[in-house]
């Protein structure tokens, strides 16, 4: 049976009346000798169109990955992750995005702050204090590479805080400078 | 016209000749090859690598590494504590390919490159003000005046030295 002659009811699960009167206007034009349209089942089997949705759909998903690498983590979950931790404490309001830029601009131990490297615009490129290696932005609006793994961000906040601070920071800290972080735009 | 040819021929030879015994001679004269690094580990390079060049095993000996592997939450000042899967790989592979000269008879391992007897003399020529050069900054920031730090090729063809 050619594909066109069962349109109506092969592939009417999502059609509506009118899309039916379009495909019966098609099928009639189809069925003029001169329009006789191709059949593709007989040509290719009945699984060619099943193997080209999959190619397809393969493609897709290649294509998807290449242009979007896949991170562990967004910034929103890693913040929820604190915000997890930070619960435990009693007293815990959440977290403000003002104390975060406060504390990550205020000099704490040794006259260093967050900022000595990563610089008072987080959207820029810093650059190490000690060595002089450059840092890319911290901001996630500036490098969509930033806080999207859980564990880079634990290694990170425990090895700089512990210069900067001389101790490891509080969830609430943490969550307080992410906070700032996402309200920092792109340059 | 034969003649001409023959030559032609004769003259080309000796060219050649005295081409590859020039050649050999500039070989001969370049110890290049030890300045250049090609022993790779991605978990080095980039943990190494984020805070500072990622220094080559071959510029310390193992037991150099072992120390500073050991000692990484007060890492030259600062903490740069790692993961144990991590560590252990980067150790494994700087013991590997640490240098394995002779080097300096003490009790303690050294652990600055810039301390090293093969370090001081390779750099004796540098006058001290470049040392104090800001762009310099320090002795450890190889990459100053090692414009191919980074690939692990020190060779005196690539020094920049910064005005």
């Amino acid at each position: 049976m050619p594909w066109h002659m069962g349109a109506g009811r092969g592939c009417s699960g999502h059609s509506t009346n009118l899309l039916n009167g379009v495909r019966d206007k098609f099928i009639f034009d189809a069925e003029l000798p001169i329009h006789k349209p191709l059949n593709v089942t007989s040509i290719f089997g009945e699984t060619w169109m099943l193997r080209a949705i999959s190619v397809f759909g393969l493609l897709i998903t290649a294509a998807g990955l290449l242009v979007n690498p896949a991170y562990a983590e967004t910034p929103v979950e890693v913040l929820a992750v604190l915000k997890t931790e930070a619960s435990a404490t009693p007293g815990f309001q959440g977290f403000s995005a003002a104390r975060g830029e406060s504390f990550f601009k205020t000099k704490h131990s040794h006259d260093l702050s967050c900022s000595s490297c990563h610089t008072d615009n987080p959207a820029a490129q810093g650059k190490h204090a000690e060595t002089d290696k450059l840092i890319k932005p911290l901001a996630p609006a500036a490098n969509s590479e930033r806080f999207t793994d859980m564990k880079k961000v634990a290694k990170w906040f425990k090895r700089n805080c512990n210069d900067v601070l001389d101790r490891e920071c509080t969830p609430q800290e943490k969550g307080d400078v992410l906070a700032y972080l996402l309200t920092v735009p792109k340059n | 016209m034969a003649l001409d040819f023959t030559n032609f021929v004769r003259v080309f030879a000796v060219a050649m000749l005295l081409m590859a015994a020039a050649m050999s001679v500039a070989y001969a004269d370049d110890d290049d090859d030890d300045y250049k690094f090609n022993v790779n580990n991605a978990t080095w390079k980039s943990e190494c690598g984020a805070c500072h060049v990622a220094y080559p095993p071959g510029l310390l000996p193992a037991e150099s590494w072992r120390a500073i592997m050991s000692g990484l939450a007060r890492h030259f000042g600062s903490d740069a504590s790692l993961d144990a899967a991590s560590a252990d790989e980067i150790t494994a592979f700087l013991e590997k390919n640490a240098d394995t000269g002779k080097h300096e008879l003490s009790d303690k391992p050294l652990l600055r490159i810039t301390e090293t007897r093969r370090f001081k003399s390779e750099h004796s020529e540098v006058a001290a003000r470049h040392w104090k050069n800001p762009g310099v900054k320090s002795r450890a920031n190889c990459g100053a005046c090692h414009t191919t730090a980074d690939s692990g090729d020190f060779s005196e063809d690539n020094v920049k030295i910064p005005r």
